[in-house]
């Protein structure tokens, strides 16, 4: 049993990033490879700021949040948006996240340095206790915050205008656009929020493991591996497929040995494409005639 | 020099066979050339020049899996992020079958290349119903997952590559043998790396084979996937089989790229076969040009100097003076990564893409009475009428007690019609009658609950899109769908049956008979050109033809197939009057020919303008039918279309959620 | 579509053309860089190679590397009298990339021996070429397969210690008593080759591990494999870890987990950057052990030297200091040799009486029979490590000195 919530609690961490594809994906049919380098970008300006005595760390990570998520919107506007125009089929945003990625990380790492660096401060204690089985408080808060915010984000789509706005472009961004709602505007909100998420991911954890400008790739293709299991076009997705992968990869981890944790999680993935390329609460999409 | 020029970009003047063949063969040559001056400065085995014969037969490598990239990614719009753990599975497949198991080196080659082939294969049937990020995604997991093998299995020597001194007493494998004569790499002066000479010959082969692919009808059932799957069923292309015999083609060349890998150094280590490894080849397809012949051989050669060679250190370098700062600046990484964006931004259509569509503009405008006299010296050749159809009146198609329901819809329900040869059957009934659905289930768009479709006694009503369309029926589309960054004429040749049935060995080694066949589509294509109004615009992309000429371009395109039946699915939405007369007495004329033809339309001047036979629809089900005039002053008729609106529209928008 | 325009060709001529001519001019630039030997007033001056993934993921190495050359070279020259010049290249940290820089450092660059590569994948795929080669070279990575003895003779010369020999040190200090000793190693080759000669080392005293648990570089969570530690009964823990920040997430995990072995060891990795994230429970009971005296010798002084080059505390302290001890040596071989010719340099070196740290003697590094500057070490020649409260290094004595004691 141990595993389960162990793997549950690290699910978390993945499933708070993997919100960061779906959200992007349902409104813009589009995801940021370079999620894994915001993450990083995130807790390096969070590492940036942690001298600013007269800020209170909720107000650091806060700035960090709005900073990472006006570059999210950024980044939409002018290396997604652009790469977006030759229909269903243009797969070119995908090419121009992974170069930004690169650049990002390079940029970084000349620096920033490769090594790690305690981030100093966003720590919520030591372990807690869930079940009888003791996690640390960091990845509590994180699946905690993990939860909370795909509800809020639920409510937001379905309760609020805005929600509603944002539902209409993801349903069809051509009318949408001609009911005058700006698809740009919803995608590069949906960016920004997204990024920001990333951000605050990136901010928690480097508080406990310090800030690398490596810890985005593995990050990035668990919580990938988590959007694809529980299926892009759903905001509950992220949860369930961080569920099953962090369960899976502790269970391996535990079974097989440390290194296989990883493989067998992918693996999955790859069975869940095959037999259910939505994921399993995603929306099949198909192309009008 | 103009017109050599006009015919290497690719306009409209008709390739004798033997011009066809002098260009296969300078491209050869060019080829051949070029990689022999690259190899040149290492003939004597200088010291000085090591450094660069390993870079040379780094490009060599990267260009393989590159151009087997380009088929997936370039072509059929599949980005994928493992040709990497192919290139890994060809370099460790072969190294350990020709060390540890012994086998002579062509054997070890063989059976490395058959390897990356099935487990291309394997992946491949995994994968085909996905696309966008989902397909790169298994990707990615397969290169992730082929990574973590190399570092772990004992097999491979795992961190402490493969051959290595404590399994094998050397850290280096030992050159193959050919013909008595030791390949070496280029590893250690005074040696010259004679294996680079054998590694040109087989890029030049395989560079030429992959070539005829491309430009063949082969290819074009790949541009076709990759511009529209649907399209391509309806064109007769097994979209499925296809797209899993390219990934298979992509993985022996992602293979073989890493057993040249291995020739080159002789030693390998798992930290080589990353993840940027697959993201190094995708740059160089996308950079150099995805969809264009020399795209990837170009972007290849490009990314792989500026990722070994100096240059960029010195960028970096000028970076930090300019700056003053030795921490905010980008490094070769970096640099690449910024490179990439720009060359998407500037360069779309990469760097030989872009040199195309420059060079086509060019030669456009340079003049256009070339083209035209070209057109005047054709000799047409007339096809073979089909051998199947028979004299006009007889029935054709019969269909039979069709439904169709979607969720608690019924789309059609019972519906019956029949169609007769070199005849003209108009469909007609109010927005949402089924008229479209009952034609989407005629062309395998949708399986039908129950009814039969014959077609000259054969059943269709069970077989997919494709094997439908290579049974002889035809079909134009609501919205034009035609393949905007083509030319006119090649989105003509997208039509023949040859790109749905041409063998890819065929395809590769373009044997005399192809060479003619080429010929014999072009001209034919630029007959149907003619026969539709086109014939001015055959250079001309077809994205920017008006609506009323993608309409008669899609015409064309369904005409060279040679089918039995066309089904036209409103060609009249759109057109303004004049294009409308147009369009009737081109519809009068392939009648004329012995055409069949369904025509489902709201237009009724053109309905009673050329239909033999009109079948009314409501609600999914028969109203009425007869010759025009008769259905047309049925008071049933009349009262449906005055009716309410039907949910046929709202039935396929349920499908599409 | 589907012509090949001419202008394609051209350009892809004009791209090789291009590739050919840069890389011959980047060539030009290194010839001019050489030049070495007996200079005319007699002094001895040579020039070596230094290469490290300069534009890699882990510039650490490249910058660690660099700098203990840069260092022991300025060093050489007063103690010596032979002037050094150091000729550095980038590697990209990837095995490709370094087979390229050092094509040009031996082929190009003139130079009279090389530090290679200080990451094993780049090492190992360099190594051969290098012992084929005829030119003294130096290695500070630890696995034992980057020297293939096999080839003779023999060129390479490594100043760390190799990975078996570190297992031949640690063998009697943690197989003692009847402990149940359990391995934790990072799956890349460094752990892996400190995996593979702990085994032998176990199978030689008649032993077996109780459980061997690979760690994936980066990992964000180690408690299930800590938990397989825990279930295998494991009273001893060996944990050969590339980074320091690695080596935090392992001990953070068997804090989680409640997981106290009798002790856990490591070795001078863990000063890379644990002390950075780690928090006091994560190093009880926890020891490291290395050949070098860390708080009384010589390290401190690199370290400090270091510091004042660049700025901050090395990232690699041991880097800098095999680094420093391959310089040395070969400054010292020269002078002995009296000249930079490879193959009596190479004699030299195997008659060497010690390397020099600044007072760190190694005595008879090198010998006609082994180039691992350690071989000749035993329990007694290696200290044991701890940190204090604060996190300070402190030296609990000798691996001899410890097994005595019966801990």
């Amino acid at each position: 049993m141990d595993f389960v919530i162990a793997g549950l609690i690290m699910g978390g961490l993945y499933a708070l990033i993997a919100q960061g594809f779906v959200l992007t994906f349902l409104t813009t049919r589009t995801l940021n490879f370079a999620l894994g380098e915001f993450l990083v970008l995130g807790a390096v300006i969070g590492m940036g700021v942690g001298s600013w005595g007269w800020l209170p760390d909720a107000g650091k990570v806060a700035f960090v949040i709005l900073t990472v998520g006006i570059l999210g919107a950024i980044v939409y506007r002018f290396l997604v948006l652009p790469f977006t125009t030759e229909g269903p089929h243009d797969a070119r945003w995908l090419l121009s996240t992974v170069g930004l990625s690169f650049v990002i990380l390079n940029l970084l790492t000349n620096s920033q340095g490769a090594t790690p660096k305690a981030l100093g401060y966003g720590g919520f204690g030591e372990f807690s206790t869930v079940l009888g089985v003791r996690v640390t408080t960091q990845a509590l808060v994180i699946a905690i915050l993990a939860i909370a915010i795909t509800a809020l984000l639920v409510l937001m789509t379905t309760r609020t205008p805005l929600g509603l706005l944002m539902r209409a472009v993801s349903e069809d961004a051509d009318t949408a656009a001609l009911m005058g709602v700006s698809p740009r505007r919803i995608g590069m909100l949906a960016y920004a929020i997204a990024m920001g998420i990333a951000a605050l991911a990136g901010v928690l954890w480097a508080s406990q493991v310090g800030v690398s400008v490596h810890m985005g790739l593995p990050l990035l293709v668990a919580a990938f591996a988590c959007g694809v299991i529980g299926g892009l076009t759903s905001l509950w997705g992220p949860l369930l497929g961080g569920a099953i992968y962090g369960v899976l990869t502790h269970w391996a981890s535990f079974e097989l040995g440390g290194v296989w944790g990883e493989t067998a999680g992918l693996l999955l993935v790859v069975v869940v494409l095959i037999f259910r390329p939505e994921g399993l609460l995603g929306r099949r999409l198909e192309a009008k005639l | 020099m103009t017109s050599l020029l006009k015919r290497l970009a690719g306009g409209t003047g008709s390739r004798s066979v033997k011009a066809e063949l002098r260009g296969d063969v300078l491209f050869a040559l060019v080829i051949g050339v070029v990689g022999l001056i690259a190899i040149l400065p290492g003939r004597d085995g200088a010291g000085t020049a090591m450094a660069d014969m390993q870079l040379v037969g780094s490009i060599f490598a990267v260009i393989i899996a590159a151009i087997g990239l380009n088929l997936l990614t370039g072509y059929a719009k599949l980005v994928s992020l493992g040709q990497g753990a192919f290139y890994a599975i060809g370099a460790y497949g072969f190294a350990y079958l020709f060390l540890d198991g012994g086998f002579p080196a062509l054997l070890a080659i063989l059976v490395a290349l058959i390897l990356s082939g099935i487990i291309g294969a394997l992946l491949a049937l995994g994968s085909m119903r996905l696309r966008g990020p989902q397909f790169s995604m298994i990707t990615l997991v397969l290169a992730i997952v082929v990574e973590r093998i190399l570092e772990q299995l004992e097999t491979f020597g795992r961190a402490s590559g493969y051959p290595n001194p404590l399994s094998h007493g050397t850290g280096l494998l030992e050159p193959i043998e050919l013909f008595g004569t030791r390949l070496e790499p280029p590893l250690l002066a005074g040696t010259p790396g004679n294996v680079l000479v054998a590694l040109l010959i087989v890029l030049v082969i395989v560079l030429v084979l992959y070539r005829n692919l491309v430009r063949s009808s082969w290819g074009r059932s790949l541009r076709a996937i990759g511009e529209s799957e649907h399209l391509a069923a309806h064109l007769g292309v097994n979209v499925f089989s296809r797209k899993v015999v390219v990934f298979t083609v992509a993985s022996v060349l992602g293979g073989l790229g890493g057993i040249f890998y291995v020739q080159i150094f002789a030693h390998l280590q798992p930290e080589t076969f990353d993840i940027f490894l697959s993201i190094t080849i995708v740059l160089s397809v996308i950079l150099g040009g995805g969809g264009t012949v020399l795209g990837p051989v170009i972007g290849a050669a490009l990314i792989t100097w500026l990722q070994r060679s100096d240059v960029l250190t010195s960028v970096a370098d000028a970076q930090q003076d300019l700056f003053g700062t030795d921490r905010w600046y980008l490094s070769t990484p970096g640099l690449l990564g910024l490179l990439f964006v720009i060359t998407l931004f500037l360069l779309p259509n990469g760097i030989v893409g872009t040199a195309n569509n420059a060079l086509r503009r060019w030669a456009g405008a340079d003049d256009e009475s070339d083209a035209d006299a070209a057109l005047a010296d054709l000799e047409v050749a007339q096809l073979p009428p089909r051998e199947e159809r028979r004299e006009p009146g007889a029935e054709l198609l019969r269909i039979d007690g069709a439904s169709k329901r979607f969720g608690g819809l019924q789309a059609v329900g019972e519906m019956e019609l029949a169609v007769r040869e070199a005849s003209i059957h108009a469909v007609i009934g109010p927005n949402g009658a089924g008229k479209s659905t009952l034609a989407n289930l005629l062309t395998g768009v949708y399986q039908p609950d129950e009814g039969s479709f014959r077609l000259d006694g054969v059943e269709l009503a069970q077989l997919k899109a494709h094997a439908i369309a290579r049974s002889g029926v035809a079909r134009t589309f609501q919205t034009p769908q035609v393949f905007p960054h083509e030319t006119t004429l090649e989105n003509v040749k997208a039509g023949f049956v040859d790109v749905a049935q041409l063998p890819l060995w065929k395809a590769a080694l373009k044997p005399p008979s192809q060479y003619r066949r080429e010929r014999e589509i072009h001209d034919r294509a630029i007959e149907l050109l003619d026969r539709v109004g086109l014939a001015e615009d055959a250079s001309t992309l077809a994205g920017s033809l008006s609506y009323g000429k993608q309409r008669a371009l899609e015409i064309a395109r369904a005409m060279a197939m040679d089918p039995r039946l066309i089904v036209l699915d409103e060609p009249a939405a759109g057109l303004n009057p004049t294009e409308c007369d147009g369009l009737a007495a081109l519809l009068l004329q392939l009648r004329e020919d012995g055409m069949a033809m369904i025509l489902v339309e709201h237009h009724m001047d053109l309905v009673g303008q050329v239909a033999d036979e009109v079948t009314c629809m409501d609600q999914g089900r028969l109203l009425a039918h007869g010759s025009a005039e008769e259905v047309l002053a049925d008071p049933a008729v009349v009262a449906a279309y005055l009716g309410v609106p039907d949910p046929d529209d709202v039935a396929e928008m349920e499908v599409a959620r | 579509m589907g012509r090949t325009p001419l202008r394609a060709f051209t350009a892809f001529a004009a791209v090789c053309a291009l590739s050919v001519a840069g890389c011959g001019g980047s060539d030009d630039d290194n010839a001019g860089s050489g030049g070495s030997g007996a200079s005319s007033n007699g002094e001895l001056s040579a020039t070596v190679g230094v290469i490290g993934p300069k534009t890699g993921p882990a510039p650490q190495f490249y910058e660690t590397n660099t700098v203990g050359a840069q260092l022991a070279a300025a060093d050489a020259e007063k103690q010596y009298g032979v002037k050094i010049k150091l000729v550095n290249a980038d590697d990209q940290g990837t095995p490709e990339g370094a087979s390229r820089a050092v094509q040009e450092q031996l082929n190009g660059g003139n130079v009279d021996a090389l530090l290679a590569s200080p990451q094993s994948g780049q090492a190992l795929q360099t190594a051969d070429v290098l012992q084929r080669s005829r030119i003294p070279w130096f290695i500070n990575a630890q696995s034992p397969q980057i020297i293939n003895y096999k080839i003779k003779p023999n060129w390479a010369f490594r100043t760390a210690y190799n990975s078996s020999e570190l297992s031949d040190v640690l063998g009697p200090f943690v197989f003692s008593g009847n402990a149940k000793v359990g391995l934790v190693h990072s799956a890349d080759g460094f752990g892996q080759s400190e995996a593979e000669a702990l085994q032998a080392t176990a199978k030689k005293q008649g032993k077996t591990l109780a459980a061997v648990e690979p760690l994936q570089p980066g990992a964000s969570d180690y408690t299930a494999a800590v938990r397989r530690l825990k279930q295998a009964g494991v009273t001893r823990v060996y944990m050969s870890i590339t980074s320091g920040s690695d080596t935090a997430t392992v001990t953070k995990a068997m804090v989680q987990e409640d997981f106290e072995p009798d002790f856990k060891i490591t070795n001078a990795t863990i000063l890379a950057d644990f002390g950075e994230l780690a928090r006091p429970a994560q190093w009880k009971n926890l020891v490291f052990i290395d050949p070098r005296d860390l708080v009384d010798g010589a390290a401190k002084s690199l370290n400090a030297d270091f510091k004042a080059k660049t700025g901050k505390e090395p990232p690699l302290p041991t880097n800098v200091y095999t680094s420093y001890m391959a310089i040395n040596a070969y400054a010292q071989a020269v002078k002995a040799a009296g000249s930079t010719d490879k193959a009596a340099v190479r004699d030299a070196l195997e008659k060497l009486p010690s390397i020099d740290v600044r007072g760190d003697k190694i005595a008879n590094p090198f010998t006609a029979d082994s180039h691992d500057a350690y071989h000749a070490a035993t329990p007694k020649d290696w200290f044991i490590f701890g940190f204090d409260d604060k996190g300070e290094i402190t030296k609990r004595g000798t691996v001899a000195e410890e097994i005595e004691s019966g801990s």
